[in-house]
């Protein structure tokens, strides 16, 4: 008679092989972190041109506005890597810092703003559709490794950069609607990342 | 000749090497099945438990950084993954009723009076499963508490203070037993 447990130990030794046959080489982590941010930054910055093609944006809004749209990527940056990162926690912390300090420079930079017959809710919008890319990005890297709220968190805040970067170039209003319609945009594409990644089977428990 | 090392096992492992993952493999999983037998209290669950666990192994092995202890790594992904299945099993309150009890499961302890440790181990399953990790982690399976911490995720001092008040409760479970010092 055999052993349940060595039966088990063998079946689980088997399934391992089978998957190290399937995939001989390991893909460090850094390079699927690199994969991460390329893609956040890239859609940022298709969606930036698209902007100043449509000229929605000029010369004058990319120089005035350059020091947040390169916090913005910096987010991107960085909320990538703690998604990723065996070191989560001290990434996952930066990234959070460096969202809400932007978000708040975001609000408080653009005083009154410009009056604009657009409807406020079109920023809503499209800031939570460009970011449905980055989102699905943000969800494969959080399958990767075990959950933990302060890594879905600070992937789901570097996940919406890609809107609010569209939003800084191409909305001339205000700071309460940069708030509401800009920063509440990208909390819900960060909601959306932390409920939805809570919700699906990791790929692999690492830390 | 092979290498006795654990990280240059990870090494050769990371690059393909079925004979390297064999060692590390038998190195520890039988182990890693007592820890998750001991954690999720059910045997069919703990032995698929350890196929995902080493499944993980396998596909987050880009991830492991030389120079940490492969032993507590391949804890943290079995302690995970257990976390994530009893989670998911009280979402699914029907899976509960499938399990094996974990009397039947539990790797024998040698040299000790069967009726003792069956009383240990109930007083083991009533602890709450932070502290029932640190107390396993570091009385069963003599990790250090700088592994343990590693293990779940937390501080030297926070995985020294739930191991502690394990002991602690564990003593006043024990206490008509008078099974001794446990800590």
């Amino acid at each position: 008679m055999t052993d349940p447990a060595n039966d088990a130990v063998a079946r689980a030794r088997a399934a391992a092989l089978a998957e190290l046959r399937r995939t001989p080489v390991a893909t460090p982590w850094r390079r699927q972190a690199a994969v991460v941010v390329t893609a956040w930054v890239a859609v940022s910055v298709a969606a930036g041109t698209a902007t100043v093609l449509a000229a929605l944006a000029g010369a004058s809004d990319l120089v005035a506005r350059g020091p947040l749209l390169v916090a913005l990527l910096a987010v991107a940056v960085v909320g990538g890597i703690a998604s990723l990162s065996p070191r989560a926690r001290l990434w996952a912390t930066a990234a959070v810092g460096a969202a809400l300090l932007t978000m708040a420079v975001l609000v408080v930079s653009r005083g009154a703003g410009a009056p604009s017959s657009t409807p406020e809710w079109v920023c809503s919008l499209s800031h939570v559709g460009i970011g449905l890319l980055p989102l699905a990005v943000a969800l494969w890297s959080l399958r990767q490794s075990a959950w933990t709220w302060r890594r879905a968190l600070a992937t789901g805040l570097g996940a919406g950069t890609a809107g609010a970067f569209l939003g800084e170039l191409a909305c001339h209003q205000g700071s309460r609607h940069v708030l509401v319609h800009h920063v509440g945009a990208w909390l819900l594409v960060t909601l959306a990342c932390v409920a939805i990644s809570r919700r699906l089977r990791p790929r692999t428990f690492a830390p | 000749m092979q290498p006795s090392n654990d990280d240059a096992l990870m090494e050769q492992f990371c690059r393909g090497d079925e004979d390297a993952f064999e060692i590390l493999y038998a190195r520890h999983a039988p182990a890693v099945l007592a820890f998750l037998t001991r954690m999720v209290r059910d045997a069919a669950l703990a032995e698929d438990l350890l196929q995902v666990t080493f499944l993980s192994v396998v596909r987050a092995r880009g991830r492991y950084q030389l120079g940490t202890t492969l032993r507590a790594w391949v804890f943290a992904i079995a302690g995970n993954a257990g976390r994530d299945a009893l989670r998911r099993q009280r979402a699914r309150p029907e899976d509960l009723s499938r399990a094996v009890p974990v009397a039947a499961a539990a790797p024998p302890t040698e040299t000790v009076d069967p009726g003792t440790t069956r009383v240990v181990q109930e007083a083991l399953m009533q602890l709450p499963l932070e502290q029932r990790e640190a107390v396993v982690l570091h009385k069963m399976h003599e990790l250090s508490f700088e592994e343990i911490a590693t293990v779940l995720g937390i501080t030297v001092s926070a995985a020294k203070v739930r191991a502690h008040r394990g002991y602690q409760r564990l003593r006043v479970l024990l206490a008509p037993l008078d099974v001794g010092e446990m800590s």
